[in-house]
């Protein structure tokens, strides 16, 4: 028989490996913990709640004692698996994002009026957090693949988790077939650049050498087809059309999860690849190609929506082509305009994300034009939408313009006389004139307009209150003193 | 023994042909089918390409995780499927039209 050169080596790397994932197992155990105590325990809906909040907090827990202790990456488990101070902080975003999407779960009532309950949801919210980490550490093809499709396998039953009604397992439909369709397209791209390169390493410079060999339009059709992949959960723009759908009928809370924490994730690894893709002009100009169509086409279609949910996908389709816009700099530039556009970006979304569901669950409406004179009923929420439109926006005092202002300065100090870059940067500004439009249209019609009817008061979710007004506080906090987040996250 | 070349140009065929199913057909689970091509189109490659890798066989066990993998996202697009048959009798894409994406 042929004897294994390696295998002692490799159990031994694979053995030493295990202490380093303390978070991912956490979140391994709480979510076997989870799928038997629904199984096997009635009522235990608040058992699964306390013990899925524990979960996140003790992996947010392992994952600060990383960020203190370790300096330097690492390559774990034979280079699957890598294990950097980017990725941690990349992973901190994620669970920080994960516990306000939990909390907001248990208020969302679509949910919690499910007939078979909401455990089910959150062993499923677990997994796909679990599949974020491994995506944002992946240093590997293989690994790439698989935890997209975790991802992508955990969104899709999300989406769909109490459709219904016919539109929402029609939304639950296209999204799954959209999704389907984006990994085919990926897996051939990886298996190109396998046959190209003969290895699925990321990092090392097989990778590289192999792609500058084969030719330019070889490697660029590779490369596009792994990056299609990527821009599908990105929803970025040749690849955005599920989004409007299944933001418009998917459960709010879980509308405010999907918006923010997979895009994290696949920032994260999108920036843990961009030294080894960047190689010729491919995928500099994919991600100017995508960038502009999405930052365009998200802000001048958020213009013309009433539903809110829907109003708010094409935002963050713009929103996506905004930090695009980033990856086309050298790695080193970027880190901290990423993680601070995208902490500030997710703290505004989920804040308008609760209190749309606020005004869901007590008034029924959901389209913009039905939020006349609402503002006299509600008005505390009302201010807190008010000022996280305006950070969403980019406008002073708030921390949204701090956070455009990161995004443009760092382009500006890079621009090396590339007329790209430039006409990238006049796109984003005049995008950010048109999204105010849409954006001040939701404040128009709380507090300006005469309200149609007689509303009641509103009674419940007080939860959901005092988290937008804590969301709001802390984008007006982040705003006026931005070294305290940067001190956060650095 | 059949050259590399065969390998890769049918496996680009059956690509083309999942992709082309997926535009055309009126069916979700043809449309399923048409995606299952194109997922096999890329084993297809991997395993040929992993011929002349064969001190680590990725090319051999990436084939065997995708098959894995495939299995499970098509028994849960069958699921969402099934539900929205029940709720419309339909599965046509082009005839569930209350959403305009």
């Amino acid at each position: 028989m042929q004897d294994l050169p390696n295998i002692q080596q490799t159990t031994t790397d694979i053995i030493n490996s295990l202490a380093y994932l303390g978070s991912e197992w956490i979140i391994i155990v709480g979510f076997l913990v989870i799928i038997l105590t629904d199984l096997f325990v009635e009522k235990s809906k608040m058992f699964v709640a306390g013990l899925a909040m524990l979960t996140l907090l003790t992996s947010g827990a392992f994952l600060v004692h990383d960020l203190i202790n370790f300096q330097n990456s690492e390559l774990l488990f034979n280079g699957m698996f890598v294990f950097s101070k980017s990725a941690i902080q990349f992973k901190l975003l994620i669970v920080a994002v994960s516990l306000f999407s939990l909390v907001f779960f248990y208020q969302d009532h679509r949910l919690t009026k499910h007939p078979k309950g909401i455990n089910d949801l959150i062993s499923i919210f677990l997994a796909s957090i679990l599949g974020m980490f491994l995506l944002v550490s992946s240093a590997n093809l293989l690994m790439l693949f698989l935890s997209i499709e975790m991802i992508s396998l955990a969104s899709y039953l999300m989406v769909s988790y109490n459709a219904y009604q016919k539109k929402e397992a029609e939304a639950g439909m296209k999204y799954v077939l959209f999704g389907a369709v984006a990994s085919a397209i990926m897996l051939y791209g990886i298996s190109l650049i396998y046959g190209f390169t003969g290895t699925i390493n990321l990092y090392g410079d097989a990778l590289i050498i192999g792609l500058s060999q084969i030719g330019i339009g070889a490697s660029a059709l590779a490369i596009i087809l792994v990056l299609a992949g990527i821009s599908f959960k990105l929803s970025a723009v040749p690849f955005h059309f599920w989004t409007p759908d299944a933001y418009q009928v998917a459960p709010t809370s879980v509308v405010s999860f999907l918006s923010a924490a997979p895009k994290i994730a696949v920032f994260g690894f999108l920036y843990y690849l961009l030294p080894y893709f960047q190689i010729g002009d491919t995928i500099n100009q994919f991600i100017l190609f995508a960038a502009a169509t999405s930052m365009i086409l998200g802000n001048i279609a958020a213009v013309f929506q009433d539903d809110a949910k829907r109003m708010m996908a094409y935002s963050a389709i713009g929103h996506t082509g905004f930090v695009l816009m980033l990856f086309v700099m050298p790695q080193a530039l970027i880190l901290n305009a990423v993680l601070f556009y995208l902490a500030i970006y997710s703290i505004a979304n989920i804040g308008v994300f609760m209190s749309l569901s606020y005004i869901e669950n007590n008034y029924a409406v959901v389209n913009i034009s039905g939020f006349k004179g609402l503002g006299k009923n509600i008005p505390a929420m009302g201010v807190c939408l008010v000022i996280l439109m305006v950070s969403l926006t980019g406008i002073p005092p708030t921390a949204g313009f701090i956070a455009k202002f990161l995004v443009f300065s760092s382009l500006i100090s890079f621009n090396s006389a590339s007329i790209y870059i430039t006409f990238l940067l006049v796109i984003a500004v005049l995008t950010t004139v048109v999204s105010l439009f849409y954006y001040l249209k939701i404040p128009l019609n709380f507090f300006l307009k005469k309200s149609v009817g007689d509303l009641p008061i509103a009674r419940n979710s007080s939860v959901l209150v005092a988290l937008a007004i804590l969301l709001t506080f802390l984008t007006v906090l982040f705003g006026v003193f931005p070294s305290l987040l940067n001190a956060l996250i650095g | 023994m059949i050259p590399l070349q065969h390998f890769l140009l049918i496996g680009a065929v059956l690509f083309s042909l999942g992709l082309f199913a997926v535009i055309t057909r009126k069916n979700a689970i043809q449309i399923l089918m048409g995606i299952e091509l194109m997922i096999n189109a890329s084993i297809l490659n991997m395993v040929a390409f992993g011929k002349y890798d064969k001190i680590d066989n990725t090319g051999q066990i990436f084939g065997l995780f995708i098959i894995i993998l495939a299995a499970a996202s098509v028994a849960v697009a069958l699921v969402i499927i099934m539900n929205l048959y029940k709720r419309t009798q339909t599965i046509d894409p082009n005839q569930t039209k209350s959403l305009r994406g």
